[in-house]
């Protein structure tokens, strides 16, 4: 099960990001594509509240 | 052997050490690819940047899709080799085969393509398997430690691929860089220090469990949350060439950067894994998410700032890339069931 989500993780900055990187930087320069993936980080948050553990720990 | 005790689980230290050494030799050739292969495409092979994005999205597939070799590993064992062991063995000669064979290739063409997507196929599924074997191999409570002292490791040896493989580069050539990329990949078995436990009949794959984890709404949760979680790391994609083109940093002056950028890692995350299995991993991954994407905004100062800042930037960034990294894997840990 690792593997799963090991390998969900890295369709973002491996499979997804490059296509969105590649177009940023070659209609905005280079400056802009840092603030695009700067602003990125941010949509996870909204899925963190429905991320839940398996089996739940004492701590979350 | 030197041992430690936590409830009644002892792990050995080889553990730490050979999953440590694993991620060290991975952080080498992951970084060292990545990292410079972009100005290698655009600038000697003379592909435009669309190109070479389109490229490295094509051969960064099998990380995409560890899914299967992961399934494979859960559930394929080879006999009393075990179901992890083997496949880390050999997909690491695999690995390393393939960054050897890019010593041969001068020009673009599809075989540049099919090594280039071997290599990411061979260290994919060595990554997800010790992994996997990690896992099997301590107790929950200890996985963010784990998992950090991977991650920091890994930012070891990414440090050393940014200094060490930018001096290659700049006096050897891309020959004797690719050959340093290949080597470290056969050192990745290290990670066979880790035994697999014996198999308990609750930690065998059946197909109720399998039908339990994919109808679990948790499961279809994993699938978004993942992928976007990580997807503002793939904006560092192209700074090799951002170094070289728009900053006019020299190759080594750019290695320096990537290096300290990983030094500030290997101290960021164990720390961000002690810190997130102390207060909890999600709430460590919601603090980490406003420290990391401040860090790569801040990346918008390295032009007119010059090195000194850049050095400071890319030193803070790691060190907050690094302690987001762990929160985040030991959320990942959290919802695995028993595998």
């Amino acid at each position: 099960m690792w593997a799963v989500y090991a390998s969900l993780l890295n369709v973002g900055p491996m499979v997804i990001a490059p296509p969105i990187s590649g177009f940023v930087i070659t209609h905005y320069g280079y400056y802009a594509n840092f603030l695009v993936f700067a602003l990125l980080a941010f949509p996870a948050l909204a899925v963190l509240p429905f991320v839940k553990p398996y089996v739940k720990s004492s701590k979350e | 052997m030197f041992s430690e005790k936590k409830g009644n689980a002892k792990i050995p230290f080889s553990y730490y050490i050979g999953y440590g050494i694993f991620y060290m030799m991975q952080g080498y050739s992951m970084t060292f690819l990545p990292f410079f292969m972009p100005g290698y495409m655009t600038r000697v092979l003379g592909l435009s940047v669309v190109d070479a994005a389109t490229i490295m999205s094509i051969v960064f597939i099998p990380w995409a899709i560890k899914i299967l070799p992961g399934i494979v590993s859960d559930a394929v064992p080879w006999g009393r080799f075990g179901r992890r062991r083997p496949y880390i063995a050999l997909m690491s000669i695999v690995a390393a085969f393939s960054a050897f064979g890019l010593m041969l290739i001068t020009q673009y063409s599809t075989l540049f393509v099919v090594l280039l997507f071997c290599f990411y196929l061979g260290v994919a599924f060595t990554d997800a398997v010790t992994d996997a074997l990690a896992l099997d191999a301590v107790p929950r409570e200890r996985y963010g430690f784990m998992l950090g002292i991977g991650w920091g490791c890994r930012a070891a040896g990414a440090c050393l691929a940014g200094i060490f493989g930018a001096l290659l580069l700049e006096v050897y050539g891309w020959s004797a860089a690719f050959l340093s990329a290949g080597i470290p990949c056969l050192l990745m078995t290290a990670s066979l220090a880790m035994k697999e436990p014996k198999m308990t009949t609750e930690k065998r794959i059946t197909k109720a469990l399998l039908k339990e984890i994919f109808t679990s709404k948790h499961f279809y949760i994993g699938l978004v949350f993942f992928p976007l979680s990580w997807i503002a790391m793939g904006g560092l994609m192209f700074f090799e060439p951002f170094c070289i083109e728009i900053a006019k940093f020299s190759e080594t002056q750019a290695g320096s950067l990537i290096a300290l950028n990983y030094l500030g890692m290997f101290i960021g995350a164990p720390l961000g894994g002690r810190i997130a299995d102390k207060i909890g991993h999600k709430r460590g991954y919601f603090i980490f998410t406003f420290l990391w994407a401040s860090s790569i905004a801040s990346f918008t100062l390295i032009g007119f700032g010059g090195y000194v800042i850049a050095l400071v930037i890319l030193c803070v960034y790691g060190f907050f890339d690094g302690m987001f990294s762990s929160a985040q894997m030991a959320v990942a840990g959290d919802l695995i069931p028993l595998h």
